[in-house]
C-alpha cells in the first residue's frame, strides 16, 4: 500500500465462540481469503484503546459487528466521532475510540459501521445460526459492491 | 457502558426498616458487577455485596476437545487476558503430554509473551481505568472522571500509555503468531521463534519505553506518598496471600511454588507440586452470588479467605530479579510496609511489576534462543495436567483430564478475580462504612468511592461477547422478602452508526 492513509481497515468485531457475535470476525475471514491490496481486515474481540493508533493511519474504517436488535439483515450507518466519549472498560465503542483517535492524534478516518443481525450471542457455542449466516452473506454482498469489488466472492 | 445507575428502595428488613442502594452497573471494571448496600433503619450501613454474573459453562464447552486445540480455544474465555489462558491451558497439556521441562527456547518464548501480556494489561488498568480517579479525586465530577479528561490535562502521558500498550500486543503477536487466537504455546512447547528482524524491531524500543514504565512508577510512588492516610484506611485490612513464588524466594509471573502466606508473612503453604492445588484450596458457594468464595483449607471459609494480584505477589515474594522493579519493591515496603494490606496500593504494585516486565523483556529479547532452538520436548502421556500461571490480576488454574483419545474429559478452571472475592467485599463494606453511613443523601461521587475499591483489584468480569443494541444492564429492586419491587434497564438503541 503507497499510502496508508488511503487503506480501508475493516475491523471484525466479536467473539467466534459465542454463536452469533461471530459474524464480525467470519466476515474478516471471508475478506481474508481474497487479496486487495488496499484492504485490511482485522478480527478482533472488542476494540480497544491502541486500536486508536491504527485509525489514525488509515483513511476509512468499517466497523463490522453483531447487532441482535435489527429488523432488516444488516445496516450501514456513518460514525461520527462521540461527543460525550465514554472509557469504562477496557473495551470502547466505535464512536469513542473515534473520539479518542481524534484527541490523540489530531485526526480521524472516516468511519462507517456495518451491523449484521444476530440471534444468538449468550450462549457459548461454535459456528453461526442460519438467519446469521445469510446476514452476513448479504453484508458482504453489499460491501463488496461498496468497495468496488464486485464479482469477488 | 455509561455512568453507573444509582437507585435505592425503602425495605423492612429483619430488623426493622431499611434501604438498600444498588450500584449498576460498575464502571470501569470488565463485564457486569453490581454492588448493593444494604442500610439499616438509623441509615448506618450494614453490609455491601459485591453480585457478580460469572461465566459459566465454558468447561463444558471444552469437555470432548482435543488437547492439541486447547490452549487456542480457551482464548475466547475472555477478550481481556486471553494469552493467560492459552499458557494456563498450554501448560496443563504439557503435563498431559508429559513434558515437566520445556526446552529453553519454548520456555523463553512464552515468558516474553507472559510478561508482555501483564505489562500491557497493568497499563490500561492504571493509566486509562484507574487515572480518573487517582487524578482528579474519588469524587470529581462524573464528567471529569474520564480518560478523556486525562488526555487533555496529560495529554503525552496518554500518547505513552497507548504506546506501551501497542508494545505488549506486538510481542503477542510475534510470539503467539496472531494478536488474537494465538496459536505459538502448543502442548510441549512452542510452535515458532522469533525472527531476526521481529527481535530488533522491539529490541530497538525498549530503552525508551523502560524510561517510561520507570515514570510510572514514579507517578504512583507520588500518589501514594501524597495520599498515605487515604491508602491506609480505604479498604485497607489485613488477609492471607496467595501467590506462585520461584523456588528460591523470589517473584516469577510464569511459574513457580504455589505459596500461601498469612498477614505477617509467616507460610500456611508452600506447594511445589501445583497439580495438589486443589487440596490446599477449597470453594464454598453463597447464595447471593454465582462467583465462589475460595479459601485456604486448613483454615477454613471464615479465615482462610486471602488475596491474589499485584500486591499479593509482591507481599509473597522475597524480592525482584531485576535490579529497578527490585529497588522500587524496597522503596514500596519503606513507604508501605513489608506486609501491606492497603487496597490502593495495588496500583503502585501494579507499576513495580510493569518496570519488571519492561526489565524481563529487555533481557529476553537479547537472548538468543528465542531465535533458534529445539521448540518441543516430549515425554510419558499422563490423563491429567494442572497449568498455572500469575495471570495479570492473579493466580490462574487450568486443571484437565484427557482420556487415551487426545479428548479432554474434565475441566476445571478457577480464574484470578475469584480468588479475590471475599477481599473485594471486605473492601466495599469497610469503605461503604466510611463514607455513605449516615450520609443525608447519596449522589454518584459517594457512591463511586465503592466502585474504585473494586477496580483497586481490576476485576475482570467479562464472559468476552458483546453485540450491539443488546441490553447489558438490569436494576432489580427487591423487598426483604423477596419480592421484585421495581425492574428498570437501559433502554435499548436502535442502530443508526453513531
Amino acid at each position: 500500500m503507497a499510502d496508508g492513509r488511503e487503506a480501508l481497515l475493516v475491523m471484525g468485531i466479536g467473539n467466534p465462540a459465542r454463536g452469533d457475535d461471530a459474524v464480525g470476525p467470519g466476515f474478516v475471514d471471508a475478506l481474508e481469503r481474497q487479496a486487495c491490496p488496499d484492504l485490511l481486515p482485522q478480527a478482533c474481540y472488542q476494540l480497544v484503546v491502541e486500536d486508536a493508533m491504527t485509525l489514525a493511519s488509515v483513511g476509512t474504517v468499517v466497523f463490522v459487528d453483531a447487532c441482535s436488535r435489527l429488523s432488516s439483515p444488516f445496516v450501514w450507518a456513518p460514525v461520527v466521532a462521540s461527543t460525550d466519549p465514554r472509557i469504562d472498560s477496557h473495551a470502547l465503542a466505535p464512536a469513542d475510540l473515534l473520539a479518542l483517535t481524534s484527541l490523540l492524534y489530531g485526526r480521524v478516518p472516516q468511519a462507517w459501521l456495518l451491523a449484521i443481525r444476530a440471534s444468538e450471542t449468550d450462549e457459548i457455542s461454535e459456528g453461526l445460526s442460519a438467519p446469521a449466516r445469510r446476514a452476513l452473506a448479504q453484508a458482504l454482498a453489499f460491501f463488496r459492491a461498496w468497495a468496488g469489488m464486485a464479482g469477488s466472492k | 457502558m455509561t455512568d453507573s445507575s444509582v437507585n435505592s428502595a425503602e425495605f423492612k428488613g429483619a430488623s426493622g426498616p431499611g434501604r438498600r442502594i444498588e450500584i449498576e452497573p460498575l464502571t470501569r471494571v470488565e463485564g457486569h458487577g453490581k454492588v448493593s448496600i444494604h442500610l439499616n433503619g438509623a441509615g448506618e450501613v450494614d453490609e455491601a455485596r459485591l453480585h457478580i454474573v460469572e461465566f459459566r459453562g465454558f468447561e463444558r464447552f471444552i469437555q470432548g476437545r482435543l488437547l492439541w486445540e486447547v490452549p487456542v480455544i480457551v482464548q475466547r474465555l475472555c477478550g481481556i487476558c486471553p494469552v493467560s489462558h492459552h499458557l494456563a491451558a498450554a501448560k496443563a497439556m504439557d503435563q498431559i503430554v508429559g513434558v515437566d521441562q520445556l526446552t529453553p527456547s519454548a520456555e523463553k518464548m512464552r515468558r516474553l509473551m507472559h510478561y508482555g501480556q501483564v505489562m500491557q494489561s497493568h497499563v490500561l488498568h492504571f493509566f486509562h481505568l484507574s487515572a480518573p480517579d487517582l487524578l482528579f479525586g474519588f469524587g470529581a465530577p462524573s464528567e471529569q472522571r474520564n480518560i478523556f479528561a486525562v488526555i487533555q490535562e496529560y495529554p503525552e502521558l496518554a500518547r505513552r500509555a497507548v504506546l506501551l500498550r501497542k508494545f505488549g500486543q506486538d510481542i503477542i503477536e510475534v510470539t503467539a503468531g496472531k494478536k488474537i487466537h494465538g496459536t505459538g504455546a502448543i502442548p510441549g512447547g512452542i510452535n515458532r521463534h522469533l525472527t531476526l528482524q521481529e527481535r530488533d524491531r522491539l529490541l530497538a524500543q525498549v530503552d525508551e519505553l523502560t524510561q517510561w514504565c520507570r515514570e510510572s512508577v514514579r507517578i504512583a510512588r507520588d500518589y501514594s506518598e501524597q495520599h498515605l492516610e487515604l491508602i491506609h484506611r480505604f479498604g485497607a485490612f489485613d488477609s492471607n496471600y496467595l501467590s506462585l513464588v520461584r523456588d528460591d524466594g523470589m517473584l516469577d509471573l510464569y511459574h513457580g511454588v504455589l505459596t500461601a502466606k498469612d498477614f505477617m508473612g509467616h507460610p500456611l503453604f508452600a506447594e511445589p507440586d501445583l497439580a495438589r492445588f486443589n487440596y490446599h484450596l477449597h470453594e464454598e458457594v453463597k447464595d447471593w452470588s454465582y462467583m465462589k468464595f475460595p479459601f485456604i483449607a486448613s483454615i477454613g471459609p471464615t479465615d482462610g479467605w486471602y488475596r491474589v494480584g499485584p500486591l499479593a505477589r509482591l507481599n509473597n515474594c522475597q524480592g525482584l530479579t531485576t535490579p529497578e522493579a527490585d529497588a522500587a519493591l524496597t522503596v514500596f515496603r519503606q513507604v508501605l510496609g513489608r506486609h501491606c494490606g492497603d487496597s490502593l496500593a495495588y496500583h503502585w504494585a501494579r507499576m513495580i511489576e510493569v518496570l519488571h516486565c519492561m526489565e524481563v523483556i529487555g533481557r529476553l529479547l537479547q537472548d538468543s534462543d528465542l531465535l533458534a532452538g529445539e521448540r518441543l520436548a516430549k515425554g510419558e502421556r499422563r490423563e491429567e495436567g494442572v497449568g498455572m500461571i500469575e495471570a495479570p490480576r492473579g493466580t490462574l488454574i487450568h486443571h484437565y483430564r484427557v482420556d487415551e483419545q487426545d479428548q479432554v474429559t474434565f475441566c476445571n478452571l478457577i480464574v484470578s478475580t475469584t480468588h479475590n472475592n471475599t477481599a473485594m467485599n471486605r473492601a466495599i463494606t469497610q469503605v461503604a462504612k466510611q463514607h455513605l453511613s449516615g450520609k443525608p443523601s447519596l449522589d454518584e461521587g459517594l457512591l463511586n468511592h465503592v466502585e474504585v475499591a473494586v477496580r483497586a483489584y481490576d476485576p475482570c468480569l467479562s464472559c468476552a461477547t458483546h453485540a450491539l443494541g443488546q441490553m447489558p444492564l438490569q436494576i432489580e429492586l427487591v423487598d426483604a422478602q423477596g419480592k421484585c419491587l421495581q425492574t428498570l434497564g437501559r433502554s435499548a438503541q436502535e442502530v443508526t452508526g453513531g
